[in-house]
C-alpha cells in the first residue's frame, strides 16, 4: 500500500513540473533573438505578411497569453484580422488553428508537420536504443563484475578493472565514430541507419551502453567483494548451498543495492547520450530531431523552439519515469527502504 | 618564509594520505597527464609551430615532419590546432566546473547548518537536479538562445552543481557537532566566519576530489556539445568538439585526423579521471563518485 501512494505521489509531482519547466522554456524563447512571424511567413513574404501572420498567430500578444495559447489553445487566432488575410493565403492561416497542448496538440512545426506526429514516429526508435543501451550495460556490466570479484587478483580481474577504467573515460560518440571506422575498413560500409538499420541501432547502443557498462562492473565488483566477505554468505556456504546459489541469490541480491543507485545517478545521461548516437548514427529518434531542429544541419537552417520545447518535456517525462522505475526496482531488491 | 613552506611541503609529503597516493601507479599517470595538458594550455603559443587558424599547408596532408599530425581539409596544421583546442577547451572545462563549485558549495553550506526547512528546499531541489537530462537541456537551451559556447557553460552551470551541494552538506553535517565548532559559537562567532573558517576547510578534502573527477565529465560534455552544435566555433577557433565534428564526413579518406583529435579528448579526460580516483583512494576512500 505504501508503495502505491509512493508512485502515485511520484507521478501527481510530474505536471507541476512540467508546467513550470515550459513556462521557464516559454521565456527563453521569448527572450531569444530572430523574429517567429518572419519565420512562419516565410522568406519570401514582405513586411506585411509578415505583421498580418504577427497579428493571426497572437505573436504581438504578451508572453503569457502566448503561453496560454500553446497550453490550452486559448485565446486563439483573432477573427478580424484572419478576414482581412487577402484570400490567396487564407487557407494557410485558417488551416490550422492551435488546440493547446493539453488538449493533445502538441503545435506544428515551421514547416507545418503536426510534432505529435514526429514524436510518436521517433518515440520508440529512441526508446528501442537506450533500452536496449541498458540492457547491454546491465547484462555485461553485472557479468564483468562478478567474474572480476570472483577471480580477484587474477588476469582476469585486471583486465577487467582497466578496461571499466578506460571505458568510463570514452566519451560515448567517439566510441560511435571508432566503431564506425573499424566497420568501415573491416566490412566497407558506413553503417548508417537509412542503409544498415540494425548494424547502426546495435553499434549505437553498445557505444552508449560502454559508459554504463563501465561503472556497473565497477560497482559489482566492489561490492561483491564487500558482500561476499559477510557472514550470512558463509551461512549460505555451510548450509551446502551450491555456489551458484550462494553468489546469485544470497551474493547479488545483496550487492545490487548499490548497482542501482548508481543506475538511478545515470539515466539523466542515457537521453542526451542517445541523442548524440542518434546523430551520428543517422539514427532517426527523437534526439536527432531535436538536433536537427536547432537549425545546424543544412537540411533544416531554421531553430524550431516550439519543436524543441516539446522535445525536451517528453524528454523529461521519461527521465522521471526511469527515475521512478528504478526507485521501484530499489525497493524490491532492498526491502529495508521505506517510504513516507 | 622559505623554510616553513619546506616544512609545510615535507609534512605533506610524508603525510599518509601523500605515501597512499604516492604509492598508486595510475595516479602518477594521471598527475603526469594533467601537468602536460596544463603546461601545453599555459604555453600553447610557443609548443605549437603554426598558428591553428592560419592555413600553411595543403590540404588533407598525411602526418609527416613539417605536421606531425597531418592538415586538415583546408590545410591548417592539426597539431597545432589541437593544442590551442586544449587550451580552449580546458578553459570552458575550468569555467564550468568553477560554476557548479560557485553554486553548489553556498547551497551545500547553508543547507547542513541550518538544517530545518532550508535543508529540505535546497536538498528537494538537489534531488530534482539528480534526475533532470543535463545535456538535452544544454541542446534545447541552445536551439532556443543560440547557441554559443557560454549559452552551453550556463546552461549547463545551472543545473549541474547538486554533487558538490550533496558533498558539502554531508560534511557539514559531519563536523557540525564537534567540539571546535561549539566552542567557536560559543565564543560568539558568526554564522558565516563559523562556515567560512572551520566548517567549509573540513570540505576541502572530497571537494578536491569530485573537482578534479568533474573537470572529466565537464570536459566531455563541453566536446559533446560543440561536436553536435558546431556553428559559431566552427570556422574561426580550434575546440576539439567541433574539430571532430569537421572531421567526421572524411574520416573514410582521412583516418588520423578524426582519430588524433578524438584520442586528446579521450587521454585528457583518461588523466582527470585517473587523478581523480588516486586523490579519493587517498583523501576520501568513503567517498562515491
Amino acid at each position: 500500500m505504501g508503495m502505491m501512494r509512493f508512485v502515485i505521489r511520484r507521478l501527481l509531482i510530474i505536471p507541476p513540473l512540467l508546467i513550470v519547466l515550459s513556462f521557464f522554456l516559454f521565456l527563453c524563447i521569448h527572450l531569444a533573438p530572430g523574429d517567429p512571424a518572419r519565420m512562419l511567413a516565410g522568406e519570401k513574404a514582405d513586411e506585411n505578411q509578415v505583421e498580418l501572420v504577427r497579428k493571426a498567430y497572437g505573436l504581438d500578444k504578451p508572453i503569457y497569453v502566448q503561453y496560454l495559447r500553446w497550453l490550452i489553445g486559448w485565446p486563439g487566432p483573432d477573427p478580424q484580422y484572419i478576414e482581412n488575410v487577402p484570400e490567396e493565403y487564407r487557407e494557410f492561416y485558417t488551416s490550422y488553428i492551435p488546440k493547446g497542448i493539453l488538449r493533445g496538440d502538441l503545435g506544428r512545426s515551421w514547416k507545418q508537420a503536426s510534432i505529435a506526429q514526429s514524436i510518436k514516429e521517433r518515440l520508440p526508435v529512441t526508446l528501442e536504443l537506450t533500452v536496449l543501451a541498458l540492457l547491454i550495460a546491465i547484462g555485461m556490466g553485472l557479468l564483468l563484475g562478478i567474474v572480476a570479484a570472483l577471480k580477484r587478483g587474477t588476469i582476469v580481474d585486471y583486465l577487467s578493472t582497466t578496461g571499466a577504467l578506460f571505458g568510463l573515460s570514452m566519451p560515448s560518440y567517439w566510441l560511435g565514430i571508432m566503431m564506425m571506422l573499424v566497420v568501415l575498413s573491416i566490412f566497407g560500409f558506413m553503417p548508417f541507419h537509412a542503409h544498415h538499420p540494425t548494424a547502426s541501432i546495435l553499434l549505437a547502443a553498445t557505444a552508449l551502453g560502454a559508459f554504463h557498462t563501465a561503472s556497473i562492473a565497477r560497482m559489482t565488483r566492489s561490492s561483491m567483494l564487500e558482500v561476499m566477505g559477510e557472514d550470512y554468505i558463509r551461512t549460505a556456504r555451510v548450509k551446502g548451498l551450491s555456489e551458484r546459489a550462494v553468489i546469485l541469490k544470497h551474493g547479488l541480491k545483496n550487492a545490487l543495492i548499490p548497482i542501482i543507485t548508481i543506475l538511478v545517478l545515470q539515466i539523466p545521461w542515457l537521453f542526451g547520450g542517445a541523442a548524440v548516437l542518434e546523430y551520428i548514427f543517422g539514427i532517426p529518434g527523437m534526439g536527432r530531431l531535436m538536433i536537427e531542429s536547432t537549425g545546424v544541419t543544412p537540411a533544416s537552417p531554421y531553430p524550431d523552439p516550439i519543436v524543441i520545447l516539446d522535445l525536451f518535456l517528453v524528454f523529461m517525462i521519461l527521465t522521471v519515469l526511469a527515475n521512478l522505475l528504478a526507485d521501484i526496482l530499489y525497493a524490491y531488491v532492498n526491502p529495508k527502504i521505506r517510504y513516507e | 618564509m622559505f623554510a616553513s613552506l619546506i616544512g609545510w611541503v615535507r609534512r605533506t609529503w610524508a603525510s599518509p594520505a601523500a605515501r597512499k597516493f604516492r604509492r598508486n601507479k595510475l595516479a602518477w599517470v594521471g598527475l603526469a597527464i594533467v601537468s602536460a595538458v596544463v603546461f601545453c594550455a599555459i604555453f600553447a603559443d610557443f609548443i605549437a609551430p603554426y598558428d591553428p587558424v592560419e592555413i600553411v599547408g595543403p590540404e588533407k596532408a598525411p602526418p609527416s615532419r613539417q605536421f606531425l599530425l597531418g592538415t586538415d581539409d583546408v590545410g591548417r596544421d592539426i597539431f597545432s590546432r589541437i593544442i590551442h583546442a586544449v587550451r580552449l577547451d580546458l578553459g570552458l572545462g575550468l569555467a564550468l566546473v568553477g560554476l557548479w563549485t560557485a553554486i553548489g558549495v553556498p547551497l551545500g553550506l547553508i543547507a547542513g547548518y541550518y538544517g530545518g526547512k532550508i535543508d529540505s528546499v535546497i536538498m528537494r531541489v538537489v534531488d530534482g537536479l539528480y534526475a533532470f537530462p543535463y545535456l538535452v537541456f544544454a541542446i534545447a537551451m541552445a536551439g532556443i538562445l543560440g547557441f554559443s559556447l557560454k549559452t552551453i557553460v550556463i546552461a549547463l552551470g545551472i543545473v549541474g552543481w547538486p554533487q558538490f551541494a550533496r558533498v558539502v552538506r554531508g560534511k557539514v553535517l559531519a563536523v557540525k557537532t564537534e567540539v571546535y565548532v561549539e566552542s567557536a559559537r560559543a565564543f560568539g562567532e558568526k554564522d558565516r566566519n563559523i562556515m567560512l573558517r572551520y566548517v567549509l576547510p573540513n570540505s576541502l578534502a572530497p571537494l578536491i576530489v569530485i573537482m578534479t573527477l568533474s573537470l572529466a565529465t565537464s570536459l566531455i560534455i563541453i566536446c559533446a556539445l560543440t561536436y553536435l552544435l558546431p556553428v559559431g566555433v566552427y570556422l574561426h577557433e580550434a575546440e576539439l568538439g567541433s574539430m571532430l565534428s569537421a572531421s567526421f564526413g572524411q574520416m573514410r579518406y582521412y583516418w588520423w585526423w578524426a582519430t588524433s583529435i578524438g584520442l586528446t579528448i579521450v587521454v585528457i579526460v583518461l588523466g582527470f579521471n585517473f587523478l581523480g580516483d588516486g586523490l579519493r583512494d587517498a583523501l576520501d576512500p568513503r567517498l562515491r563518485y
